[in-house]
């Protein structure tokens, strides 16, 4: 959960609100030489909101801080005037002769991991500024050679529920399965497993040897803006594959879930191959989205075929019953949408447009994963400049190198009807549902991505998902703008 | 003699705003920064405009962070 700050744009504001910051990265695991560059560059870019942002007048600036196992993240709001970051560039000759323009913004840059600046039109400004958490990779604390060597022998095996404890366990077994290639990085570093434990952001079951040996994982991750969950990590040691340890897990983590109160589980399951696609339809899981290009390739034992990213099915299994959801779907996209959700069992009514008397201003939020170069809007709520504010962001996102763009929509929101055409022409297509994603509704999911992808490079495999994967194909090759 | 200024914590856009004017009649400054752990842009800037008008400046005992930033900034003050 993100922490706000709302203050005035007022100079005596800038320190309390630093100290704040400084804390908070200390307390989340930031060294102390870190925090104070972190903290020096949230002070250039706070300062310049403040100083500059709203010329004479005062104004509200709004901060946010939020941590996770991997980094800290302060996003700076205002509503001043326009600026354009690129006349603003930083020249040490210029400096010599006392002209420092650019400077803070260049030392922000150079302060931080990422560094990101979204101009939002009549919406103002965002800054988002990153720092990563350092943690010991798994192999900077055992030699890899010896991880290798503990593969375990044990002959019987008992399940429990994955505790702190369990995190170097975990980290060595994710090692010992895949060496190098695991996508989800976080895993190699036992201090990161320790602490999403410890904060409750992921639960998950762990099979041991009865000489205590780790020898399966398999947890969900806990959605920050849902009550659902991903099945997002699971490994089995290479020599207890095919020991029916996958469904022991699933079956638990399952029953887990539920006893957690939890209204639904997904699976980002790749589409390099179809394995994990097929343990998800076997426990009841639906397509229900095709991402085309979410993650950046990485190579798959076994499979060679190199592509420019790598596309995900979304699955998902509703953990509480659904008889029927009342939708605004738009024309060109409804009949797939229903097939989705009858094919879920949730009878669809597609209510009527209606007209709408838009506030001013939308909101829009937009998440950046700057190291897997994608991101992910998300419409909180519908105001006259939505499609303005989307176009600018998104021209933003792709400015800045971000390949994959996302966007989720409510499909709650009658304004819904109107907004994806309007997204179409901007290069947006189709990717799917994502049932209770954000706040527990249902969102229409469109994506943008400027890179050619190739239908023999997804493998998918319930029909559901071969449904998607032709339509998704189709809608792509109508709108990309490559 | 000359004027010590020295900055609890941060010496940043607040600090010189309020020491700016202060030092206008001053030839001779030392910003004493031992127990300062922030410095900016600002700083810097109000350091290199002081000696730019011909004063004496003098910084002691700055953290790190002040020899990072005159490096991410190319400059020497």
């Amino acid at each position: 959960m993100a922490n706000k700050i709302k203050i005035e744009s007022s100079i005596e504001n800038l320190n309390p609100a630093l100290r704040f910051i400084k804390e908070f990265s200390i307390i989340n695991g930031l060294p102390e030489n870190k925090t104070i560059e972190f903290t020096t560059a949230v002070d250039e870019i706070l300062s310049n909101v403040i100083l500059h942002g709203y010329k004479e007048e005062k104004g509200e600036v709004h901060i946010e801080i939020y941590a996770d196992v991997s980094k800290i993240l302060v996003k700076i709001h205002e509503y001043g005037e326009p600026f354009d970051i690129e006349k603003h560039k930083y020249n040490p000759e210029k400096a010599k002769n006392g002209n420092f323009e650019g400077a803070g913004l260049k030392i922000a840059k150079e302060l931080t991991d990422n560094f990101l600046f979204l101009n939002l039109g009549n919406e103002g400004k965002e800054f988002q500024l990153e720092k990563k958490l350092p943690r010991k990779h798994i192999t900077e604390i055992y030699k890899p050679e010896k991880i290798k060597k503990e593969e375990p022998t044990g002959v019987s095996f008992q399940l429990g529920i994955v505790a702190e404890d369990d995190a170097e366990d975990i980290a060595k077994l994710i090692y010992r399965a895949y060496g190098y290639t695991y996508a989800k990085t976080e895993l190699y570093y036992p201090e990161k497993i320790k602490e999403a434990l410890r904060k409750g952001e992921k639960f998950g079951v762990i099979v041991k040897t009865k000489e205590g040996e780790a020898v399966g994982y398999f947890a969900v991750l806990r959605s920050t803006d849902s009550n659902i969950g991903e099945v997002g990590e699971v490994v089995v040691s290479p020599n207890y594959r095919g020991k029916g340890l996958m469904k022991l897990m699933m079956n638990a983590l399952i029953e887990l879930a539920k006893s957690k109160g939890l209204l639904g589980l997904f699976g980002e399951a790749v589409t390099v191959h179809t394995i994990s696609q097929k343990v998800n339809a076997k426990y009841g899981f639906k397509s229900t989205a095709l991402i085309i290009g979410m993650f950046p390739y990485i190579e798959y034992k076994g499979f060679k075929v190199k592509q420019p990213r790598i596309s995900v099915v979304i699955d998902f299994l509703h953990l509480v019953k659904r008889e029927k959801v009342e939708v605004y779907l738009p024309n060109n996209y409804k009949n797939i949408i229903k097939e989705i959700y009858e094919n879920m069992g949730i009878k669809v009514i597609n209510k009527k447009f209606k007209k709408l008397q838009l506030p001013e201003r939308s909101k829009v939020e937009t998440i950046v994963d700057f190291e897997k170069k994608f991101s992910l809007m998300i419409i909180r709520k519908y105001g006259k400049d939505i499609f303005e504010k989307i176009k600018s962001r998104y021209e933003n996102l792709k400015n800045k190198g971000i390949e994959c763009i996302m966007i989720d929509i409510p499909l709650d929101n009658p304004y819904t009807k109107k907004i994806v055409p309007q997204l179409n022409e901007i290069g947006f297509f189709f990717s799917g549902i994502m049932p209770l994603f954000h706040k527990e509704k249902d969102y229409l999911r469109m994506q943008n991505i400027n890179l050619e992808f190739k239908p023999e490079w997804i493998h998918v495999y319930s029909d559901m998902a071969q449904k998607l994967k032709k339509f998704v194909f189709k809608d792509m090759k109508k709108w990309q703008k490559l | 003699m000359a004027k010590i200024i020295k900055p609890e914590w941060a010496f940043n856009s607040y600090y010189v705003s309020i020491i700016k004017n202060q030092l206008k009649d001053e030839t001779e400054v030392v910003f004493d920064l031992s127990d300062c752990e922030i410095v900016d842009s600002e700083a810097i800037k109000l350091i290199f405009q002081l000696k730019k008008e011909g004063k004496r400046v003098e910084v002691k005992d700055p953290p790190e962070i002040y020899k990072k930033i005159l490096k991410i900034l190319q400059i020497n003050v």
